[in-house]
């Protein structure tokens, strides 16, 4: 089963941090946001195989689709 | 049994069972809907109403046809074994309109409800006064306004659920409530789209007027928003769990998971100081079994205002959320927090503090917002409030949020800092450039770059939660894992002389709304 990881806020995109198909375990840092010169990051909620739905550079609003893990 | 009770009988069944009459009640059961009554049976323990006001009917004799209850249902029961009086509009009786006689039914259960000392709670989705009975001078001129739950200075924790389209009185008392759930589908707002297309010719849908997303996120006018019927009886439920009965109590002390530290603490703070994090895991981790009740979750973003439990007494935890525009304080979360330190005061709810908060937002858009007042507003609740308070800073406090955050001398028995806290007047990367600015401005590229970052260094280290231990301006500086067992230990010599009859109750009498 297939678990969306959306943003809580909105920002931009600062770094990727898990790989496009790379395994990640609970917890896992998969990206870190920009917002308000804060960085925020944002985890794994499950463990599985990351698919990146964004790109470093993008610029997301709240609710937006980050990654997908299968 | 003699002829009078068997009549009795027969009537108060019928108006139980039929409402405002049988078809009436099948076709709101028919769209899946609850009746009043359903409300009030699906919140109480079964068997537990003691019914007032049955057989009233309207005012105007003319308007009376043979059913009860004029409108508004209701009395006093039991919910978890607690007392409760509980009322709702009834929409079979006139859809539930404002009148006469449903008026004095409910001052009637309110003033009940304030002698026997024990929570309101209330179902509303009233549509508006009852038309004609209300137009004219002489009408009009009896009225009382908002009428006596206006005049409630927090005795008892009063609690509603808009739970259909509400324009009228129910309106009025949700904004004098202690705790709003509003359903999805449900509408809140003072004035109907079709008065308002009438008045001025704008034409808007119930759901863009007062739809749950509207006060969820905009307007903040109520604490919690659901999706569905039950979770609007279960937030009740769990908001009575954490009140007293009355304001002469402290709330009931649950059975605590044993005490004892907490060393994931010292891992969720980065001190990456650009770092941002969830503060809802330090919650998480610091309340008993990781439960909350978090009011106004999407409002006011910036600070997370939860009800919760720790070492099983009830507490009230006011913390900044990184996450959310770097903790910043906003006009918003001043409202929220206003609100939150008068509901933890009147009703003998500790409060705890956890600061992470870069200071107040600035600019336009908040001044303009009505930031100045606001943040005073707040600042005046701190001073007045005189439940026992204990403060954490967990990283940044800076400025009069700081304060804000009940920092320094606010009124916190206890004020710690974890290792990671740093404290001043303002940020040193932003203080650098107002301070040195005349010296910066002399060097240019990277050597103004490098002068600045060697500046906000020192002015970095003058922020330690170490400079403010050595004046005695914090009380300690403590390892994050013992939190919870500082909490615990304060509470529990704070709340062994507690008062809760004797003390000043001076927040009781502020607004409920802001």
């Amino acid at each position: 089963m297939a678990v969306q990881v959306r943003s809580e806020i909105t920002g931009n995109i600062w770094k990727i941090e898990a790989a496009d198909g790379a395994s990640v375990a609970v917890g896992e840092m998969l990206i870190i946001m920009e917002s308000m010169k804060m960085e925020i990051p944002v985890e794994s909620p499950v463990a599985g195989v990351c698919r990146l739905a964004v790109a470093e550079g993008d610029n997301v609003q709240e609710g937006d689709l980050l990654a997908t893990i299968e | 049994m003699n002829e009078g009770v068997e009549r009795l009988l027969a009537e108060r069944e019928k108006a139980r069972r039929e409402l405002g009459g049988a078809a009436r009640v099948a076709a709101m059961h028919e769209k899946g809907r609850r009746t009043a009554r359903d409300w009030i049976n699906d919140l109480v323990d079964e068997g537990s109403l003691l019914e007032i006001g049955t057989f009233a009917q309207p005012e105007r004799h003319d308007q009376r046809n043979g059913t009860y209850g004029d409108g508004k249902i209701g009395g006093h029961a039991r919910v978890a074994g607690r007392p409760v009086t509980v009322g709702a509009d009834d929409l079979t009786v006139k859809a539930g309109t404002d009148a006469a006689s449903n008026k004095r039914r409910m001052d009637r259960l309110y003033h009940q409800a304030l002698e026997f000392g024990n929570p309101f709670v209330y179902f509303g989705q009233a549509a508006g006064s009852r038309i004609p009975d209300i137009l004219g001078s002489e009408r009009m001129s009896r009225g009382s306004g908002l009428g006596d739950i206006a005049t409630r200075r927090r005795r008892i924790p009063m609690a509603m659920a808009i739970v259909g389209r509400s324009y009228g009185e129910s309106s009025f008392n949700s904004a004098l409530s202690d705790f709003v759930v509003q359903v999805r589908g449900a509408t809140l707002a003072v004035t109907s789209p079709r008065v308002i297309e009438i008045a001025t010719a704008e034409s808007i849908t119930e759901e863009e007027l007062g739809g749950v997303d509207v006060h969820n996120e905009r307007t903040g006018q109520i604490d919690l928003a659901v999706e569905t019927d039950d979770e609007a009886l279960a937030a009740l439920k769990a908001f009575l769990s954490y009140m007293p009965d009355n304001a002469d109590l402290v709330p009931a002390r649950a059975p605590a998971p044993p005490r004892a530290r907490m060393p994931d603490l010292r891992a969720l703070v980065p001190e990456q100081r650009r770092r941002g994090y969830d503060m809802r895991k330090v919650l998480a981790r610091l309340v008993d079994h990781g439960r909350y009740l978090e009011l106004k979750p999407r409002f006011g973003r910036p600070l997370i205002t939860a009800l919760a439990r720790l070492d099983g007494r009830v507490v009230g935890v006011l913390a900044s959320q990184p996450m959310q525009q770097a903790g910043a304080m906003t006009p918003e979360a001043c409202d929220k927090a206003t609100r939150f330190v008068c509901l933890c005061d009147s009703f003998n709810i500790p409060m705890v503090f956890l600061a992470d908060t870069p200071g107040f937002l600035v600019g336009r858009q908040v001044e303009h917002n009505r930031l100045l007042h606001k943040a005073v507003m707040l600042n005046q609740a701190l001073v007045h409030a005189r439940v026992p308070r204990i403060t954490f800073i967990l990283r940044k406090a800076y400025g009069l949020a700081y304060f804000s955050m009940s920092g320094g001398h606010m009124g916190s028995q206890v004020v710690c800092g974890w290792p990671t806290a740093e404290i001043s007047f303002m940020d040193p990367e932003v203080a650098v450039n107002v301070v040195y600015a005349p010296d910066l401005a002399k060097l240019e590229g990277e050597a103004r770059k490098a002068e600045a970052a060697r500046l906000a260094a020192e002015l970095k280290r003058g922020t330690s939660p170490y400079e403010a231990a050595a004046v005695m301006g914090i009380d300690e500086i403590v390892d994050p894992a013992d939190t919870p067992l500082i909490i615990a230990e304060t509470l529990e010599r704070m709340m062994s002389r507690y008062d809760p009859v004797r003390r000043e109750r001076i927040l009781s009498t502020w607004p409920t709304c802001f």
